[in-house]
């Protein structure tokens, strides 16, 4: 019943861009039918190219994420303990917040050419905020009573850390994650759209200097699905992690 | 196994610059494997005193100090102190058994520890719900794995902040029941901060009263366990307390 509520909508709007184009409201040289974009859909499937686009572009975007979390999570894990840094490091993280990764573009193609480090550049700028932020998030805000805990049994600052900070930190990080995962997907379709030779991006981008809105269209549509079955399968699992934060049930009385 | 020697014990707070008394001049001697019921309205000073007792805070002023019973030989002296809380704090990644082993986490032998845990979880009545996460269990059962926590942990001494102020009054008097079949079974001693005067006379074989950050009286109860709080000594004691707490907010 549920799927059949979330495909209600893509199918109202399926139905009307297709009686819109058997009636001719739509222009075919703007929108493509349906029929069209399927077509291409399995021409470029069938000739293995949209499968190599997607592989080139969802290799770059977990290199780049496990390249961010291998410093950006230890940074955020040093800060947490050292609280002094904070003072150093907030104000330079809340100017660098503000800037989009697709505006450092340029400045990365000039450092780095058009080749795979200038889209890494861009993922890890994507990616490192939520990240980095989430980590420490979840670090400062530790519940002090559970900490007090932790001092009622005896423990040294590194038993708090490991078995209580840690832990309750476990789903924000993983919230970080998520949320870098997904930003750093975008990030690289937008640095692929300015400069690439292969990727959805750059997929994208050739269709249009061809005049083909009908690949285009089949480009933003893989986009879509491959951020949704990312997301979609990170969430699996991590959610296994995490077991405690799935819905309450409540076990009988007391 | 070990005693609480409290003498002279201030202890101020400062909130915005402005020096609060919360304790003066303390003096309790809590002996070895008693169990004493601290009682007292709510600001009196309770909570800080068991703070101080177990570390989490320093006092100001004055001497607290942990005693063994005479016929312990030297060698084996320990005074481990641990606390109940008022809330039951567990952690909620963790299940009941584990948060129950969670004071044990650097004990080698884990044949021991499971051992203990479960001798709780049996003890406690928490064996069905041992692989349940705190979210997923009732107020009471969280207290109680809180206590079976604070057991498993072993310590010589047991101070419980009001840990039944949450609960319901069925499963409230259930507990009193319980801690008291604990507190025989296993001798330890126990301080327990309540505001509740029947459960202080219920529980305690001294009531200490406390009111504004003093002691007003000492009051011993000497009736036996388990103990009926319809009967004449039970309500004799309690009426004294009562009138002691009364005569002290007339002065």
């Amino acid at each position: 019943m549920k799927v059949l509520k979330c495909l209600t909508i893509p199918f109202v709007i399926l139905a009307l861009w297709f009686i819109g184009s058997t009636v001719g409201i739509i222009n075919q040289y703007i929108i493509p039918p349906p029929s069209r974009v399927l077509h291409t859909a399995i021409t470029l499937l069938s000739s293995g190219l949209l499968l190599e686009h997607i592989a080139t572009s969802l290799f770059r975007v977990f290199a780049g994420f496990f390249a961010t979390v291998l410093f950006a999570f230890p940074l955020a894990v040093l800060v947490g303990i050292k609280r002094k840094l904070q003072d150093f490091i907030e104000p330079v993280l809340d100017f660098l917040g503000h800037i989009p990764p697709i505006a450092c573009i340029p400045m990365f193609i000039l450092w780095f050419g058009i080749g795979e480090a200038s889209k890494l550049a861009v993922i890890i700028l994507a990616t490192f905020f939520p990240v980095f932020l989430n980590t420490l998030n979840g670090i400062l805000s530790c519940d002090k009573q559970l900490l007090e805990v932790g001092d009622v049994f005896g423990f040294k600052d590194r038993d708090k850390f490991l078995r209580i900070i840690m832990p309750s930190a476990l789903p924000s990080i993983i919230v970080g994650l998520r949320l870098g995962l997904g930003y750093s997907w975008r990030a690289l379709v937008g640095a692929e759209l300015i400069a690439a030779s292969s990727g959805i991006g750059y997929m994208i981008i050739e269709a249009e200097q061809l005049s083909r809105p009908d690949i285009i269209i089949v480009g933003i549509i893989t986009i879509g699905l491959c951020g949704y079955l990312i997301d979609y399968c990170f969430f699996r699992l991590t959610s296994c992690i995490i077991p405690w934060t799935r819905k309450r049930s409540v076990y009988g009385r007391s | 196994m070990a005693g609480v020697k409290i003498q002279k014990v201030d202890k101020n707070f400062y909130i915005n610059g402005q020096g609060i008394n919360a304790l003066s001049d303390i003096n309790i001697t809590i002996e070895d494997r008693s169990f004493v019921a601290l009682v007292g309205k709510s600001g009196s000073g309770k909570t800080t005193l068991l703070k101080l007792i177990c570390g989490l805070e320093k006092s100001t002023r004055g001497e607290i100090s942990f005693f063994q019973p005479p016929e312990k030989s030297m060698n084996c002296q320990s005074n481990k102190v641990s606390i109940v809380f008022q809330e039951p704090r567990l952690m909620p990644w963790l299940t009941v058994e584990q948060n129950m082993a969670f004071p044990l986490i650097k004990e080698k032998n884990r044949d021991l520890v499971s051992q203990t845990v479960n001798h709780y979880l049996d003890l406690l009545v928490l064996k069905e719900f041992k692989n349940a996460y705190p979210s997923q269990i009732s107020g009471g059962m969280a207290q109680r794995t809180a206590l079976g926590r604070t057991l498993c942990y072993d310590p010589d001494v047991i101070l419980m902040d009001e840990p039944l102020g949450a609960l319901d009054a069925f499963t409230r008097k259930k507990l009193q029941v319980d801690l008291i079949n604990i507190f025989q079974l296993k001798k330890k001693t126990i301080v327990f901060v309540t505001h509740d005067v029947d459960e202080a006379v219920f529980l305690g074989q001294k009531v200490v009263i406390f009111e504004a950050g003093k002691i007003i009286e000492h009051v011993p109860v000497n009736i036996d366990y388990p103990r009926d709080p319809l009967s004449r000594d039970f309500l004799q004691v309690k009426k004294k307390i009562l009138s002691l707490i009364e005569a002290e907010n007339f002065h």
